[in-house]
C-alpha cells in the first residue's frame, strides 16, 4: 500500500498535462498513475496523506510567499554585488546544524537555500549542511545559521512538525 | 519566409562552428558539449521548419545521449596522440570533397527551390493523398503519427528491428563482460 | 562529482530524494507523450527517450552500489523483448482483417484518445521498447563494466 501513495500526486499531474475531464483520459491517467506507481513508488517515497492537513497546507501556502520574498531579496543582493566596482563578496564554505527531523524537511531547506542566489547548499551529512556563501558575515555557528537557515527552518519546522 | 531563412542560415553556421570545435578540439569533455550543442541547433532548425514531432525526438536524444556521452568520459582519463601527416591521405580526401561537391551542385541546380517541396503541387502527389486520407483512413489527427504507424507502418517495424537488434548486439557484447565478472565474484 | 562518481557511492542526500521524487513525474509525462502522439507532437519514439531518462536519472544519482538495490538489471532486457513482441503481434493481427499491418480496431472520434485504431497501443509498444533500450544501454555501460573492472 506504501507503493501507492503518490497515485493522487500523479493523477494530478496528468490531468494538468492533459487539461481535460473526458472519461478516457480520465480512465488512462488512472492506468498509468498506477503503472508508474508499480514501477517506481517503491523508491519515490511521496506520501500524499500527510500533506492533506489543514496545518501543513495553511503553513505551505505561508511559506511560498515568504520564499518568493527572500529569493528576490537575495536577487538584488547578488546583482548589488556583481555590478559593485569593487565586487564586495567574501566567498567561502559554512557548515551549519539543522534541527529539523525529517530527511524530506532538510532536503527542501536545502534546495531552498540552493534556490536563493548567493547560497548553495552543496552536501547533507546527516543534520549538517553544507553551505558555500557568496558574502561570509560573522563568525561562529550561530551567527551562520541566523542569517542563512533560520528563517526558512521556522516555516518548515511548522509544515513537518 | 526570409526571416526563417536567415535564422535557418544563422543555425546552419552555429552548428558547423560546433561540429568543427568539437573535431579539433583536444578535451574530450569539450567536444561533446559541442555535439550536444550541435544537436540543439538542429532541434531549433526543425522548429524552425515546423516540424514539431521531429524537434522533440531530436531534443530528448540530444539529452539523452550527452548525458550518457558525459557520464562515459568523465570517469575515464584520455590521452590525445600526434598522428603523423599523410599526405596522400589529405590529397585523397581533398579529391573526393572536390568530387562531391561538384555532384552536389549539379543535384541542387536541378532541385526545386527551397520552400517548394517535390511531393507537393496541383497535380495529385504523395502528400496531397496523405492529406485527403490521413483522418478518414486512419483517425489519427497528428499526420507524423498517421503516415509512422499506418501508412508506413512497415518501415517503423523494420526501424523498430534494427534498434532492437543493434541493443541487443551491444547488450550482449557489454553483459557478457558482467556476467563473467559476476561468475568470478562468486 | 569526479570522486563520488569514482567510488561508485552517487551524488549527495539532496540529489537522490530530489531525484527519487522526480522520476515517477518524469514517467508520467513520458507516458502521456507516448499516448497522446496520434493527437499532439510527440510518440513512441520521442516518449521512450523521456521515460528512459527517468531511470538515467535514478542510476547518475544514486551511483551503481545503491542503483542495483532499488532497480533490476533484468527487467530492461524484459521489458524491451515483450514491447518489440507486442509491435510485431499488433502488425501480424492485421492478417485477421485481411493484411499484414491493417488498422483492424474502430477508428473511433478524431480528437479523442481512443481513435486512430491500433495506432495508440503502436506507440505504446514502441515508447516501451526504446526506453528499455536505452537503459539498457545506460545500464550496461555504467552499471555492469564496472562491477567486472571492480572484482577483477
Amino acid at each position: 500500500m506504501k507503493r501507492f501513495a503518490a497515485f493522487p500526486l500523479f493523477l494530478l499531474v496528468w490531468m494538468g498535462l492533459t487539461w481535460s475531464l473526458h472519461w478516457q483520459d480520465l480512465l488512462a491517467g488512472v492506468l498509468v498513475s498506477l503503472v508508474v506507481c508499480l514501477l517506481v513508488g517503491r523508491f519515490v517515497a511521496l506520501s500524499v496523506l500527510p500533506m492533506l492537513s489543514p496545518r501543513r497546507i495553511f503553513w505551505t501556502l505561508v511559506y511560498l510567499p515568504f520564499f518568493f520574498y527572500h529569493c528576490v531579496r537575495a536577487n538584488l543582493d547578488v546583482a548589488y554585488r556583481v555590478l559593485h566596482p569593487d565586487t564586495p563578496i567574501r566567498p567561502g564554505f559554512i557548515r551549519v546544524e539543522t534541527t529539523l527531523p525529517s530527511r524530506a524537511a532538510r532536503v527542501i531547506l536545502a534546495s531552498s537555500i540552493t534556490l536563493t542566489p548567493g547560497t548553495l547548499a552543496v552536501d547533507l551529512v546527516d543534520s549538517s549542511l553544507y553551505i558555500h556563501w557568496i558574502n561570509v558575515r560573522g563568525k561562529t555557528h550561530a551567527d551562520y545559521h541566523r542569517a542563512v537557515v533560520a528563517p526558512f527552518e521556522r516555516i518548515l519546522k511548522e509544515i513537518f512538525r | 519566409m526570409t526571416a526563417i531563412l536567415i535564422g535557418l542560415f544563422a543555425l546552419l553556421i552555429f552548428m558547423i562552428v560546433a561540429c568543427l570545435i568539437a573535431i579539433e578540439t583536444r578535451d574530450l569533455l569539450s567536444a561533446v558539449v559541442c555535439v550536444g550543442a550541435a544537436g540543439f541547433g538542429l532541434a531549433l532548425a526543425d522548429l524552425l521548419l515546423s516540424a514539431p514531432d521531429l524537434a522533440l525526438t531530436q531534443m530528448v536524444v540530444e539529452f539523452i545521449c550527452v548525458v550518457v556521452l558525459i557520464r562515459v568520459v568523465v570517469t575515464r582519463q584520455d590521452h590525445t596522440h600526434e598522428t603523423p601527416k599523410d599526405t596522400f591521405a589529405l590529397a585523397a580526401v581533398v579529391l573526393c570533397l572536390g568530387l562531391f561537391l561538384a555532384a552536389c551542385g549539379f543535384t541542387f541546380a536541378a532541385l526545386r527551390p527551397f520552400g517548394a517541396p517535390l511531393f507537393a503541387g496541383p497535380e495529385p502527389t504523395m502528400a496531397g493523398q496523405y492529406v485527403a486520407h490521413g483522418l478518414p483512413d486512419t483517425g489519427a489527427v497528428n499526420y507524423v503519427t498517421s503516415i509512422l504507424l499506418d501508412f508506413r507502418g512497415y518501415d517503423t517495424l523494420g526501424e523498430a528491428t534494427v534498434i532492437f537488434v543493434s541493443i541487443i548486439g551491444a547488450y550482449a557484447v557489454l553483459r557478457s563482460v558482467g556476467r563473467i565478472g559476476h561468475a568470478s565474484h562468486k | 562529482m569526479q570522486a563520488t562518481s569514482e567510488s561508485g557511492g552517487g551524488l549527495s542526500p539532496i540529489v537522490k530524494t530530489v531525484a527519487r521524487w522526480m522520476a515517477g513525474f518524469i514517467l508520467v509525462f513520458g507516458l502521456s507523450v507516448v499516448l497522446y502522439g496520434h493527437l499532439t507532437p510527440g510518440g513512441g519514439f520521442a516518449g521512450g527517450v523521456v521515460l528512459s531518462a527517468a531511470f538515467i536519472l535514478v542510476v547518475l544519482s544514486h551511483g551503481r552500489r545503491e542503483v542495483l538495490q532499488i532497480l533490476s538489471e533484468r527487467a530492461p532486457t524484459i521489458y524491451d523483448g515483450l514491447a518489440a513482441l507486442a509491435f510485431l503481434l499488433l502488425a501480424v493481427l492485421g492478417y485477421a482483417a485481411g493484411g499484414f499491418f491493417l488498422n483492424f480496431l474502430p477508428k473511433g472520434q478524431p480528437f479523442q484518445l481512443w481513435s486512430g485504431g491500433i495506432i495508440p497501443l503502436c506507440n505504446l509498444a514502441i515508447g516501451v521498447k526504446v526506453g528499455a533500450c536505452l537503459f539498457g544501454v545506460f545500464a550496461a555501460l555504467a552499471v555492469f563494466r564496472h562491477l567486472h573492472q571492480r572484482s577483477a
